[in-house]
């Protein structure tokens, strides 16, 4: 029952992935990638909240909270943090975007710091960023599938099949494919999301304070900060990661394209503003954690991820395991596809075009990024089975990574005399700390989680170097142009 | 100062304020292992989820854009 459930809703999904091609008929690069900036306020919500509850969220904050306590909290604030933050800029980033006409985040660095190299170069950094991220729902959606039909659907040949109508669907349709599925996914995902976060914990306990109390009474400290579980367990870390993170959100380049995608700046900002309320569902995934630490103790390593999955199994009705395992297939799939589009068409157009053949039209770009979608999905998928560990040990890289980016987009938006050569090294400067933090394997410096300190730095290079350098820039610019 | 600006600063203020508040209870409610239903620290963070929009709603409503801004 459960394993018909899951391949029907796939096969739904795929459906209406391929029928959304008819909102791609333009056939142009902005109406595949963006949807040609048409997505008013439902679409876009779904497009811009699917982030919340990827299979990261699904599996990740009951595993979170599972094994680190209240420190895995931060996924439950930092969305609110982030859209709150993103109602003071993205307005203006769809702005800039629609009236240059940009398609890529990579086509913002392009054109605000006036070089297709940094274009290319950060282009394919958000890219690098993307692909741990990318193996990080292929292995949740494997995990889900073959623990919620008890193995009937094998993981790795269940991950090869739906992920390559997934690849064909984006090749057809494009954004319009994620948006259309998002709308399924997220129907799907809430009622799954509160059904299980509501019926466990009352379905073991009684109430979610019963919950609570038995918690607190088994393992004191594991719901309060008091810097018992390491560097990370304290407010200090918690508040710069709540930070950083909700900074970051809209750094990935598949979540600047989701804000392009947006009809106007007013869709944009009316989202900013009602997103929020979103987050509070994950509090159902968080008492689903609390509840598995008293039902299932003793899990370690990557068993804890599977909590949800495995007390739904115990406690829960084969056709509601089956809606379970439904939403969290379609939770890897929609940010696969978004991921997987954004990926291809950077790739296509910042580095392909821009940096070797400047000629191109954008009817070959789009025919090279659709191919493109095949062929990053393929490598995905491969790298997925072949090495499950290798790039999902990489996903700290690319969550902080990413992070980096922070002063040129923000900055870039509202701060003119922002200089180019001071914006690279701070940049340069942030990615080599967080890389260095990730060798060395320490996950806070001083206390702040190393994400915050690298932006620290990077911010301190891009407003130190601009105030100092950047009016003579601008001057010498200003002549050269006068004697051109 | 400019309309503008202070414009601008009301919606600056919106965000930042409820957000500065809401990390500064970090320290506190983290050390609170219950406080409602929900661990203390979720709970702090349940207020403030619906708070925030309401404070950005508010500032949004006595504070329009103009046609203007968005172009």
């Amino acid at each position: 029952m459960a394993t018909t459930i899951i391949i029907g809703v796939v096969l739904i999904a795929t459906i209406i992935g391929f029928l959304a091609r008819r909102g791609a008929v333009k056939g142009d690069l902005a109406s595949w990638s963006v949807g040609g900036r048409s997505f008013g306020l439902l679409l876009f919500w779904l497009l811009a909240a699917g982030e919340i509850y990827s299979t990261a969220t699904f599996l990740g904050t009951s595993g979170g909270v599972y094994s680190i306590g209240v420190v895995a909290l931060w996924t439950f604030g930092y969305g609110a943090v982030a859209f709150a933050l993103g109602y003071l800029y993205l307005p203006r980033l769809w702005q800039y975007a629609r009236d240059h006409g940009l398609v890529t985040q990579a086509d913002y660095f392009t054109h605000r710091f006036g070089s297709r190299w940094i274009g290319a170069i950060f282009g394919i950094a958000g890219v690098a960023f993307m692909v741990p991220y990318i193996e990080v729902q292929l292995l949740g959606f494997g995990q889900i599938v073959e623990v919620t039909s008890h193995g009937a659907l094998p993981r790795d040949l269940s991950v090869i099949i739906s992920f390559a109508f997934v690849a064909v669907f984006v090749f057809v349709s494009g954004i319009h494919a994620t948006a259309w599925v998002s709308v399924l996914k997220d129907t799907l995902m809430i009622a799954a999301i509160i059904l299980v976060g509501v019926w466990l914990p009352l379905h073991y306990f009684g109430s979610f304070g019963a919950v609570v109390e038995k918690v607190n009474l088994k393992m004191p400290g594991h719901l309060v900060l008091n810097g018992a579980g390491g560097p990370q367990d304290t407010p200090l870390w918690m508040i710069t990661t709540l930070v950083i993170s909700g900074l970051a959100f809209f750094m990935f380049p598949h979540s600047t394209a989701a804000i392009f995608s947006a009809k106007s700046a007013k869709t944009v900002r009316r989202n900013m503003m009602y997103l929020p309320v979103y987050n509070i569902l994950l509090i159902f995934p968080v008492m689903v954690g609390l509840t598995a630490l008293l039902v299932v103790p003793g899990l370690t390593g990557s068993d804890t991820n599977a909590v949800l999955l495995n007390l739904s199994l115990d406690a829960l009705p084969t056709w509601v395991v089956g809606l379970v395992g439904a939403a969290g297939a379609l939770s890897a799939i929609v940010p696969v596809s978004l991921l997987v589009l954004q990926s291809a068409t950077q790739l296509s157009k910042n580095v392909f075009r821009d940096v070797f053949a400047p000629q191109s039209s954008d009817a070959s770009v789009l025919k090279f990024s659709r191919y493109m979608v095949l062929a990053v999905m393929a490598v995905s998928v491969a790298f997925a089975l072949a090495a499950p560990n290798l790039l999902v040990s990489l996903l700290q890289v690319g969550q902080t990574g990413v992070s980096q980016f922070i002063p040129a987009v923000i900055l870039g938006l509202f701060w003119k005399r922002l200089h180019t050569p001071s914006m690279v090294v701070g940049t340069t400067v942030g990615f080599a700390i967080v890389i260095l933090s990730i060798v060395t394997g320490a996950p806070a410096f001083v206390g702040v989680n190393v994400g915050f300190a690298a932006i620290v730095c990077n911010l301190a290079i891009c407003v130190g170097g601009s105030l100092l350098f950047g009016p003579r820039t601008a001057l010498r610019r200003g002549r050269a142009q006068a004697e051109v | 100062m400019s309309t503008a600006r202070k414009k601008a600063l009301w919606r600056l203020g919106s965000v930042v304020v409820p957000l500065l508040i809401m990390f500064a209870g970090v320290p506190y409610f983290g050390t609170v292992p219950k406080l409602g239903p929900f661990p203390g620290l979720a709970s702090w963070y349940i207020v403030w989820i619906v708070l925030l929009p309401v404070c950005v709603i508010a500032v949004d409503h006595f504070v329009p854009y103009d046609e203007d801004e968005d172009a």
